[in-house]
């Protein structure tokens, strides 16, 4: 397992979190068509590299957070508040 | 010369895969267009099984209203239904807006537009002019519903309209129509004759010839003569005589459709299907269609036997380990080496079980030999060499159990097929329930199970205790156990062993297994896929199979195809080997975890994915913790168990715990991924439905539920509450 260090509770084991999967861009409700909307809900480019990712400290602080991680060697480059920037 | 006399030889076998395939499609799901007359809905009823579809023409005297009055009640039915909608008995559009209202109530979404006979009562005088209203009138819902709408084809003219206008006429209607239906006819050349004519003019639409069914020869005389089919009539009688033509026998199309399916074979949409011309008969030409169905059956079968007794010389007989016992002379390479050729028929990524079923199907079921599966570590170094073994179709919805009990089918024959010891046990599959909720869900799947003949069942705590005597069954456990699902056909296999049992079969029927060969492009161009890049060098092919599970969202972008997948480790552990206690497999939802004995004594433990995405392999500690006390809590006693080993696989998770499989929208870049937790189960199954939907260019029924479009459609399978937790 490993370790994501939280900006508020310092490092602790990925299973505290719950994780929420890779950010992608949300099309406006509003406007998007169905397709659109599917897509969004749907397909993931699951890569295998670094990807940027939204994790939730549910045992934690409860915050939102940005993650940057390799999704081969698992390595976290980065741990920020969910929209503090750098996110897609 | 010898090059090409035997690609010529495999042309003409693939061919002949071909032909035979469409004949059992078409005779399997034809469309019979019956007349709406008193009496037709009965005998259509008591005559027709549901997966006929059923067409239903207009009459010129009587209106639309008898057509749309039969085809709601045969929708009532259960059938799929499709109108004829004749244009001269429209009268405005108002009066078309209420009928394809009735039309969608009834939950049909095909109709077949003609013009009709007599004079137009109405604002259409034909079928261009009433396909264009319903064009026009989509922005503002007019036959939004519709999913198909069929036209008529002539191959031998019109009685009344010239060969030319014909042809203009039909490309006007293309764009609001999606299939042609031929008038009758009697001569497979002229048919034939008649697609390729309307081909090169740029009609593209499929088409469905139309046969007349088993009739009266005077009744189908007068028919023909009266819309004007004369030319085929003289062939007709010409072959037939005309005193057998009008002998009491009546006419039977037999001869006629085995030539079309040999002549419109080589193009899927040139035979879509068979639509036959009941002309009043319904009993005799349903009579008729299962004689021919069942022959045409028998026919593959025997071509099937054919083919599978040049099967792989048997090395593993008795005699031959003792004789290698003996001399200590090695054995011979399962499958052989090769160096890659420039190019493949078929290309398919993955050395899994899905990618090495795939390929054996191909080369026996549909002689299509010059295939390639490429690998780029060694067979069975995905989930196929990872998995538990675990083989079981109690599955939740109706499609789910069909594709899986066709799975374990084949699974049950196949050490004799591939002779090679894949050591199928049936040892019974238990899911316990712990919560009143579950036990629900259980009761729900045995009957959906039943339903499709699969044999489940709920049994209480006392039927579980006497079928698992070490399981924990009392009432102070901290989850107890309530009751079961039980599916006696459940069981475990070796899964190496199916992976090589494939290959070594696969390559004796001249498929080439290269390991250690990546793909690390897949060639694109026009929406058509060319070939792939590997390590090993480039390798054409017109079609190209994602079977990479875990890794199949990098293979599908590698051809821009973008894919609802997530790849997240699974993990499993081993004990050491003990005397067998454990007879069947058991599984518990609620604890996350399941469990089974091997033949070797070992305890094989699953439970579920890690809890987020990756591509890595390694194994946790926090995995192995949460393993044992779960398992402990269900099995206090194997507290002195040591565990010998814990590994991962990766597993393609889809958002609705069904696979993806069949075409995508790049032609010729085919995907069977999406296999999660529970794919080991699969693959022979898929491998023969996607050796199919390659030989024949068509999506077979039993995975079109399973269709990447789904997503985008909306139209998820929900397939979560049986597959869940992995295995
Ligand atoms: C621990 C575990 C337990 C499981 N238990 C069960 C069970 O009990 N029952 C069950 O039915 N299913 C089970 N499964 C799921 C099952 O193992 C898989 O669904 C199934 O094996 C998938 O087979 P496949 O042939 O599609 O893919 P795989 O066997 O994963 O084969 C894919 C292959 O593609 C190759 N590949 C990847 N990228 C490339 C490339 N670029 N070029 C060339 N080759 C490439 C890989 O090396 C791999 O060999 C389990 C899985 C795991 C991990
Ligand atoms: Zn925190």
């Amino acid at each position: 397992m490993i370790l994501l260090p939280c900006p508020w509770c310092g490092p602790r084991a990925a299973d505290e979190y719950a994780y929420l999967g890779e950010l992608t861009p949300r099309p406006d409700p509003q406007r998007a068509t169905r397709t659109e909307w599917r897509d969004y809900l749907y397909l993931r480019a699951n890569l295998a590299g670094w990807t940027t990712e939204r994790w939730y400290h549910r045992m934690g602080c409860r915050r939102y957070l940005t993650v940057q991680r390799h999704t081969v060697s698992n390595d976290v480059r980065s741990v920020a508040a969910a929209g503090s920037g750098g996110e897609p | 010369m010898t090059e090409t006399l035997s690609s010529a030889r495999e042309l003409s076998r693939a061919l002949e895969a071909m032909q035979r395939q469409l004949l059992e499609a078409a005779l399997r799901r034809p469309r019979y267009e019956v007349l709406p007359l008193d009496g037709t809905a009965d005998a259509v009823v008591d005559h027709v099984p549901r997966e006929v579809t059923v067409t239903v023409t207009a009459s010129p005297r009587r209106g639309m209203e008898p057509t749309l009055a039969l085809s709601e009640s045969l929708a009532r039915q259960g059938y799929r239904v499709v109108p004829h909608l004749a244009a001269r008995l429209v009268i405005d559009e108002s009066h078309l807006r209420d009928m394809l209202c009735r039309i969608s109530e009834a939950g049909i979404r095909d109709i077949f537009v003609i013009a009709g006979d007599g004079e137009p009562a109405g604002v259409f005088p034909d079928s261009l002019r009433l396909l264009s209203a319903l064009r026009e009138g989509q922005g503002d819902g007019l036959g939004q519903h519709l999913e198909q709408v069929g036209v008529a084809g002539y191959p031998e003219g019109h009685p009344d309209v010239s060969d030319a206008q014909l042809t203009r006429a039909l490309l006007a209607k293309q764009p609001s129509s999606t299939y042609l239906v031929t008038q009758l006819c009697f001569s497979a050349r002229t048919v034939s004759a008649w697609v390729d004519r309307m081909r090169a003019a740029g009609v593209s639409l499929p088409v469905y010839p139309g046969v007349a069914g088993v009739v009266d020869q005077r009744k189908l005389l007068r028919v023909a003569q009266r819309i004007g089919v004369g030319q085929s009539v003289r062939f007709l009688r010409k072959h037939h005589g005309l005193l057998r033509l009008l002998s009491p026998g009546g006419y039977r199309p037999d001869g006629l459709v085995r030539e079309l399916a040999s002549r419109l074979a080589p193009s899927a949409d040139d035979m879509a299907g068979l639509h036959v011309y009941t002309l009043g008969a319904v009993a005799a030409t349903e009579r008729w269609r299962r004689e021919a169905l069942e022959q045409t059956l028998e026919a593959v079968d025997r071509h099937r036997s054919r083919r599978r007794r040049v099967a792989p010389p048997s090395r593993y007989s008795a005699l031959a380990l003792v004789r290698h016992g003996v001399t200590g002379q090695a054995w011979p390479r399962a499958w052989d080496r090769h160096e890659p050729r420039d190019g493949y028929d078929v290309v398919i990524v993955g050395g899994g079980v899905h990618g090495l079923a795939t390929a054996y199907y191909l080369a026996t079921n549909h002689g299509i030999d010059n295939v390639a599966v490429l690998e780029k570590s060694y067979i069975g170094s995905g989930g196929s060499g990872r998995n538990t073994a675990i083989l079981r179709s109690n599955y939740l919805t109706a499609e789910g159990v069909q594709f899986y009990d066709r799975s374990l089918q084949l699974y049950r024959r196949l050490a004799e097929e591939l002779n090679f010891n894949v050591m199928f046990s049936r040892r019974g599959h238990l899911t316990l329930a712990h919560s009143d909720a579950s036990l629900r869900t259980m009761r729900w799947r045995a009957e959906v199970n039943k339903l499709s003949g699969v044999d489940s069942e709920v049994i209480d705590a006392d039927e579980v205790q006497r079928l698992v005597p070490y399981l924990d069954t009392s009432t102070a456990a901290r989850y107890p156990i309530l009751g079961a699902l039980y599916h006696p056909p459940g069981g475990i296999i070796r899964h190496d062993a199916v992976v090589w049992g494939y290959a070594r079969a696969a390559s004796a029927f001249g498929v080439h297994v290269h390991q250690d060969t990546e793909v690390t492009g897949i060639d694109v161009n026009d929406g058509r896929v060319r070939g792939v890049q590997t390590t090993r060098g480039p390798i054409a092919a017109p079609i190209v199979v994602n079977a990479t599970a875990g890794w199949s969202s990098l293979i599908s972008a590698m051809a821009g195809v973008r894919m609802p997948v997530q790849t997240f480790p699974l993990q499993a552990a081993v004990t050491e080997p003990v005397r067998p206690f454990l007879h069947t497999v058991v599984v518990s939802g609620t604890l996350h975890v399941y469990m089974s004995q091997t033949a070797r004594g070992e305890i094989v433990f699953g439970a579920s994915v890690d809890p987020f995405a990756s591509y890595s392999t390694r194994g946790s500690l926090d995995f192995l913790e949460g393993l044992a006390s779960h398992v402990l809590e269900l099995m206090p006693s194997l507290a002195t168990l040591r565990v010998l080993r814990q590994w991962a696989g990766l597993c393609d998770m889809t958002p609705d715990f069904a696979p993806i499989m069949g075409r995508t929208h790049v032609e010729g870049f085919l995907v069977d991924v999406g296999w999660g937790t529970y794919g080991f189960k699969a693959g022979p199954v898929s491998g023969e439905a996607m050796a199919e939907c390659i030989a024949t260019g068509r999506t077979p029924e039993l995975i079109s539920a399973f269709g990447l479009h789904r997503f985008a459609e909306g139209e998820l399978v929900g397939e979560k509450g049986a597959a869940a937790v992995g295995h």
